[in-house]
């Protein structure tokens, strides 16, 4: 068996003359929309007409990483007669296999623990288990084998190894894998800047302190070997994107874990594949390089340039120059719908539980979400004994005042509720917030869940036709 | 001077110390609830002579449950007395108290309040309790004449974390009494309650040592790591509901279970209190005495105790209602009432999806042997004469609420993991203000769940979803509709 990596977690698995496509990304970026983009790191350029055909595709997760419409276009255009058949994880939503079918595509959900046989190849689906975060409920990790060569492989993707796979690795239902393809997602941000689940309050992160690269080679590593001791080829994926505003810091680069991995290791060989980079399985595994693929030099990111912000925020969508009662009606409409259900989530919880806050009495208006924009900025705040959110003015102290906070943005918030950017890609470069809880227990944990594919599909279903349109090279 | 403690019933207490009075949860009357053909009833029966009442000094409300918030007991009362909740108390009681003319204070957390000769303190329920007993405030109570003379009223959540640290500091001195409450609430064989699993009614909940387990978890698991008080009362689950004709919850004589617990130890006393005893704790010396203002129905309280006697004997069962509403008048009305359900449908599902029964049944793998698919969560309406049965499953590929042709029960527990069923015209009602989710549950609502702890499962959601903290609005009109009928 060969494995083809083509940047982050895209992949060409080949055996016998069949190739499957895994999580293709073979654009230079991802996203949305054109004004926040993904860029794969590293840099590489994919000739899409020398790619090999492809017999089946595989999404393990409908995530804007594994999932990128636009590749999936072109995969189709290029591939005029016998479009491969696109499996998907047993939970994909449908708004994802929606926009797969209007591309001519047939898809078929896999069902658990049964087995699709393409060509010689025969897969296996394993759904995350319960230990698994909300938003990565859906993921499926893919075990692939190879009839005659004996072989296998096991592409865990962005969810803890599967305790079933696991067991039925012991039962001897299915045999060891060859090779295990583990995810390393671990993102901070540079600059000091905060993003995703950050925290504005000055407290300590513990994501960034003491030995974290021992923690992360334990959590990535150890843990899913531990389980399958008798692998002997570990390949590192994922944390291959960069954002255009050069936020994201992949501060442990994947060479160097795998290098620290195998000396602390005395029966498995760790590798960091490169884009490009093709390994073939057996007694000894060997590297050649994908014709169709070179690597090449990076894009500056638009951050050496000055972004413009306000309170630390990076607007993302086009500027809204005068915020109009229509656009007020639909965030206020939204805010009630939010008010009842942060105070069931665990912010809700965590708030409940908070007693004093800088030192005072708090009262029961516990959470504000501040919109801002280059004109006017706008607050609102969550009291607990009504459940709804209440407009006043504006005050740069919120923080002060209130123990939990959010702030981006206005257009971003409206373009979140229309469908134009998903909550992660905002997270990611622009929204700021604050709270006194863990780190699953914040406003963004909380938007995260809301605006999940899985909750809100169809404003991810909006997001995904329309990136169609954004082909960035 | 020393310390009165009277005991009202259910969880309702007086406190007195000297010429000062404090009402804590007043349930007054002989019954509460929304419905009057539903009412939920006062055990062991009393009457109150509520004149002896009109000079207290000030109302404790602990939380909004409407077996402690009770407008038309609050309607007898003068409304010279001062009203104190704690500061996450939803805002529509607040504004039905001071709708009946009532002076309303919010108290900050752990704060010392004096009134006359007492001093009250809240404290928070603990942070691991329930959702929707999370608002509960337990109230420290101290002689202002006398430091050793305290009571701690720790009901219906789990003991505040703060009111134990308090004591390690020493900033409170330990109560010489605390409260408990017995809110177990155990359904006889043969009858369902409201949290019963109708796939699986073998359900053990009913078997095994239960008065044990009862006793254990209210007098031990509750009070671990606290250090033990000189007395310990307990109460609660004093009341029955009238339509299950089974008398009274077995376990709920909390003097028989208290005389057991204190036979059961060398050192700690516990005690019982019926409706109408005093209880006095003065120079480390317990009196119990009876007050003339209160009279216990021994006779209705006999009765009840042989009505459980009689069918715990009889191995009958009790069914579910149809519903707690009426019919609907007339197809159009009932129509209107679906309409008004589905369009509710989108906003309950983005909850369901994120809800602790919504992550359960998307973790599920199999379901009676089959490997589960879409359907995983189905919410059936039942009709009646004006309107046929509708069910909706909850579609975890599009995560919308659908169509599901099928609605007879039993099969729909057959396809999907969790289910609840509802009479339609109680679910049109619950929206509408007119009956709260406490009304309806243990009497019309079925549920079944594939999870392990009933209380991840459908009906503990609603509680929440349509309970007083995130519906706050149908509070509001549930309790406007009570004060209209309060003469005031």
């Amino acid at each position: 068996m060969k494995i083809n990596f083509l940047g982050h977690q895209g992949l060409i698995i080949s055996s016998e003359k069949v190739n499957l496509l895994i999580d293709p990304v073979i654009q230079d970026s991802f996203g949305s929309t054109e004004r926040v983009r993904f860029y794969i790191h590293p840099a590489r350029d994919i000739f899409v007409s020398e790619i090999p055909s492809i017999d089946a595709i595989i999404l393990t997760t409908e995530h804007l990483q594994h999932f990128h419409p636009q590749s999936l276009k072109l995969i189709a255009t290029r591939q005029t007669n016998n479009l491969p058949r696109v499996y998907v994880a047993p939970l994909m939503p449908a708004c994802a296999i929606n926009l797969i079918e209007s591309l001519g595509y047939i898809v078929e959900r896999s069902i658990p623990e049964q087995v699709i046989s393409v060509g010689g190849l025969r897969l296996h689906f394993f759904t995350a288990d319960e230990s698994t975060l909300f938003w990565d409920k859906r993921v499926s990790s893919v075990y692939i084998e190879s009839v005659n060569s004996m072989q296998a492989i096991y592409v865990q993707s962005d969810c803890p190894t599967s305790a079933r796979f696991v067991d039925m690795i012991n039962d001897g239902k299915l045999g060891p894998p060859t090779a295990i393809l583990l995810t390393n997602n671990f993102q901070i941000s540079k600059n000091i800047a905060s993003i995703g689940l950050d925290n504005l309050y000055p407290v300590k992160n513990e994501r960034n302190s003491g030995i974290g690269g021992l923690h992360l080679l334990n959590s990535v590593i150890n843990q899913p070997l531990d389980c399958l001791p008798f692998v002997e080829h570990v390949f590192l994926t994922g944390n291959g994107y960069k954002d255009s505003y050069g936020l994201i810091d992949n501060v442990w680069d994947h060479e160097k874990l795998a290098r620290y991995a195998n000396e602390l290791s005395l029966s498995f060989k760790v590798f960091a594949p490169l884009p490009g980079d093709i390994y073939e399985l057996g007694e000894n595994v060997e590297l050649t390089k994908s014709p169709w693929m070179t690597l090449r030099e990076e894009k500056k990111s638009v951050s050496d340039k000055k972004t413009k912000d306000i309170l630390g925020c990076i607007p993302v969508l086009k500027p809204i120059v005068k915020i109009d009662q229509k656009q007020l009606q639909q965030i206020e409409s939204e805010l009630s719908d939010l008010a009842k259900n942060i105070i069931m989530s665990s912010q809700g919880t965590a708030m409940i539980g908070v007693r004093v806050h800088m030192g005072k009495q708090l009262t029961s208006a516990r959470f504000v979400i501040q919109l801002v924009s280059d004109g006017i900025n706008y607050q609102w705040f969550l009291d607990l004994t009504t459940a709804k959110f209440t407009r006043e003015e504006f005050d740069q102290r919120a923080m002060r005042i209130y123990p939990f906070g959010l702030r981006m943005y206005i257009q971003d918030f409206i373009g979140l509720l229309n469908g134009e950017v998903q909550i992660w890609e905002l997270a990611t470069v622009s929204i700021k917030q604050w709270y006194i809880s863990n780190r699953y227990e914040s406003p963004v944990a909380f938007l995260y869940e809301y605006y999940s594919e899985q909750v809100r599909p169809e404003l991810a279903e909006i997001g995904y036709f329309n990136s169609l349109e954004y082909s960035v090279a | 001077m020393h310390i009165d403690i009277v005991f009202l019933g259910h969880q309702t207490w007086y406190v007195q110390e000297n010429s000062t009075s404090i009402l804590i949860d007043p349930i007054l009357k002989d019954s509460f609830g929304t419905r009057n053909a539903f009412k939920i009833e006062i055990y062991p029966p009393r009457d109150i002579c509520t004149d002896h009442l009109q000079e207290i000094d000030a109302i404790y409300l602990s939380h909004e449950h409407t077996d402690h918030f009770d407008l038309n007991s609050l309607n007898v009362l003068a409304r010279t007395a001062v009203f104190y909740v704690g500061s996450l108390m939803i805002e529509p009681v607040v504004e039905s108290i001071r709708g009946l003319g009532f002076e309303v204070v919010r108290l900050n957390d752990f704060e010392k309040i004096v009134i006359g000769d007492l001093s009250i303190r809240l404290y928070p329920a603990s942070t691991e309790t329930a959702f929707w007993e999370s608002r509960v405030y337990q109230i420290h109570i101290e002689s202002e004449l006398n430091k050793e003379e305290s009571l701690f009223i720790a009901v219906d959540a789990l003991l505040s974390t703060e009111y134990k640290d308090d004591i390690k500091q020493g900033n409170v001195s330990p109560p010489a009494t605390v409260a408990v409450s017995n809110n177990s609430r155990i359904a006889p064989e043969g009858v369902f309650q409201s949290l019963e699993n109708w796939a699986d009614r073998n359900s053990r909940l009913k078997k095994g040592p239960l008065g044990i387990k009862v006793l254990h978890s209210i007098l031990q698991s509750y009070l671990e790591d606290f250090p033990p008080p000189d007395n310990l009362l307990i109460c609660g689950g004093g009341f029955f509901k009238k339509i299950k004709n089974y008398g009274i919850f077995p376990f709920s004589d909390q003097d028989k279970l208290a005389t057991i617990a204190s036979d059961l130890s060398f050192d700690q006393q516990v005690y019982g209190l019926l409706p109408g005893q005093q209880f006095n704790y003065s120079n480390k010396k317990v009196s119990i005495t009876e007050v003339n203002w209160i009279e216990r129905n021994l006779e209705k309280t006999e009765a009840l105790q042989k009505e459980l006697k009689e069918f715990l004997q009889s191995k009958t069962k009790i069914e579910p209602l149809a519903s707690v509403m009426e019919q609907f008048a007339n197809t159009k009305q009932a129509t209107e009432a679906l309409k008004q359900v589905q369009f509710n449908l989108p906003a309950l599902g983005r909850s369901l999806m994120l809800s602790t029964p919504g992550r359960l049944a998307l973790e599920l793998k199999q379901y009676r042997g089959e490997m589960v698919n879409n359907k995983r969560i189905v919410l059936l309406l039942r009709g009646d004469s004006n309107i046929n049965d509708h069910a909706f499953f909850l579609n975890f590929y599009t995560s919308r609420f659908e169509v599901e042709i099928t609605t007879d029960e039993s099969q729909l527990m057959e396809l999907y993991p969790y289910g609840i069923s509802i009479a339609l015209t109680d679910f049109d009602a619950m929206l509408k203000g007119a009956v709260q989710i406490w009304d309806l549950v243990g009497v019309s609502i079925k549920s079944w769940f594939e999870c392990e702890q009933e209380f991840d499962s459908l009906v503990p959601f609603m509680y929440s979803y349509y309970g007083e903290n995130v519906s706050p609005e149908l509070a509001k009109i549930n309790y406007e509709h009570k004060l209209a009928m309060v003469a005031v």
